[in-house]
């Protein structure tokens, strides 16, 4: 798993935990050879500050364990950042919220395709749609 | 339906704002901000924004342009107070962004005229926006003060007869979040489309609305081929390929007439399209198989489409 360029953009925000530096050093050493502007920030500790000072044109990578990257797309969600200007990759095992299709409820799937809801009993197969309103996967009832 | 021009009210020495009303007295349909109704005046069908109105009238503002087909010039010289005239109900290809955290509007001239219902929603939901407003003067530029009375704060204006131009360089500052709406001649949106996805905007986040159609270059006359009834039909370089569809009787739907909104699409059998439309995907084009018929043409003498 690694990042996709993305080209024509102002400036590259590259945003990691610890764990996510090493994932952002290649698409790092991309922007440093094409001599784009980018900027580093890890391990902030004012990121909902600093993500809503950016201006329109800027792009964000950002790296790191499953809760951190939950946690930080939902800041950079709410400062503005859309699907079209970040990219995320997860560090180590994925501990995904999925949305039940079924009754509704949110709940954590760890690494798992399929898991039953807690709440309803609904088989659910965990798809890649990202639902931004339920900021979770969808979860499609499992044939 | 049928609708009364209730009031009109001078703008500028070139814009008019008319006030319409239901001829039976019924509530109008309610429609949302960036809408736009189509009149059909002394034969002319036209879509103008809806700047203002509810459920009990509509406003649109048109500016009188000579240079064009007429219809602007047959509701400034000829449309009177109490004369009717056919609507049909408000639609909208210009909606406001749910996702924006901030809204952004730049009008050229009468391209003003949607930002007026857009402002006036947001305000009312107390959402955060700011308009950036070129015209040639303040005598030129129309409503002027309705917009400095209620959204003085909000606005800036720019009259290139002062010397003082709005130009692109408004896209450097916008905070993250923002969503840009352009509205005006073709020149502006290109220009200020451009501008934004070279410093690295999202398409997502950029939003304009036509009033014409993007010009066809020196455009070529080509045959139509009807794959479905095995008619064969001949475009000639005045007419778009919906006009000659409508014209032979083919029942095809149509909305905009700009390439704006997708209603007009079909599948493309064979030939070489070539695009005028500013709906389809880059990647749709490059499939050859669909075009909007109220803009795009050929480049092959020939195409064949699945009607």
């Amino acid at each position: 798993m690694n990042f996709e360029f993305a080209a024509n953009k102002r400036l590259y925000l590259l945003f990691g935990d610890e764990a996510g530096r090493k994932m952002l050093q290649e698409i790092e050493k991309t922007l440093a050879e094409k001599e784009l502007p980018f900027e580093r920030h890890y391990g902030r500790s004012d990121a909902a500050q600093w993500l809503s000072q950016q201006k329109m044109g800027s792009y964000l990578y950002g790296a790191g364990r499953s809760d951190w990257v939950d946690q930080m797309k939902r800041l950079a969600e709410n400062a503005g950042f859309s699907e079209e200007e970040m990219q995320w990759l997860t560090v180590g095992a994925e501990n995904k919220q999925v949305f039940c299709s079924g009754c509704h409820a949110v709940q954590r799937a760890g690494s798992r395709r399929r898991l039953a809801c807690a709440n309803c009993g609904l088989p659910l197969s965990v798809s890649e749609h990202y639902s931004t309103f339920h900021r979770a996967y969808l979860g499609y009832p499992d044939e | 339906m049928k609708v009364t021009v209730d009031q009109m009210i001078r703008e500028t020495a070139d814009v008019k704002r008319f006030r319409l009303r239901a001829t039976d007295g019924r509530e109008l349909p309610r429609f949302s901000a960036g809408a736009h109704i189509a009149t059909t005046a002394g034969g002319f069908e036209r879509n103008y924004s809806l700047v203002d109105g509810d459920r009990e009238f509509y406003e649109i503002a048109i500016r009188r342009e000579s240079g064009s087909r007429g219809g602007s010039v047959y509701w400034h010289d000829r449309v009177s107070e109490g004369d009717e005239v056919e609507i049909r109900c408000p639609k909208n290809h210009f909606p406001l962004s749910f996702r924006a955290k901030h809204h952004v509007f730049f009008a050229a001239g009468i391209g003003i005229t949607p930002f007026m219902a857009m402002m006036r929603e947001l305000s009312e939901r107390g959402a955060s926006f700011e308009l950036h407003y070129a015209a040639r003067s303040r005598a030129d530029c129309a409503f002027y003060d309705a917009i400095q009375r209620r959204f003085g704060s909000n606005a800036c204006f720019y009259f290139s007869k002062t010397g003082h131009r709005l130009t692109t360089e408004r896209l450097l500052e916008l905070p993250i979040g923002s969503h840009v709406y352009f509205c005006g001649p073709e020149s502006f949106i290109h220009d200020f489309t451009e501008a934004a996805l070279s410093l690295g905007y999202p398409k997502g986040s950029l939003h304009h609305e036509r009033f014409a159609a993007k010009p066809v270059p020196n455009p070529q006359p080509f045959t139509l081929v009807l794959a479905k009834t095995g008619q064969t039909l001949h475009v000639p370089k005045n007419k778009t390929v919906l006009e000659v569809l409508r014209e032979t009787g083919v029942k095809v739907p149509y909305s905009c007439r700009v390439g704006a909104c997708g209603t007009c699409e079909v599948e493309v059998l064979k030939g070489k399209i070539d695009h005028y439309d500013s709906f389809l995907s880059d990647e749709e084009r490059e499939k050859e198989d669909t075009m909007l018929t109220c803009v795009s043409r050929c480049r092959s003498g020939k195409l064949i489409l699945n009607l």
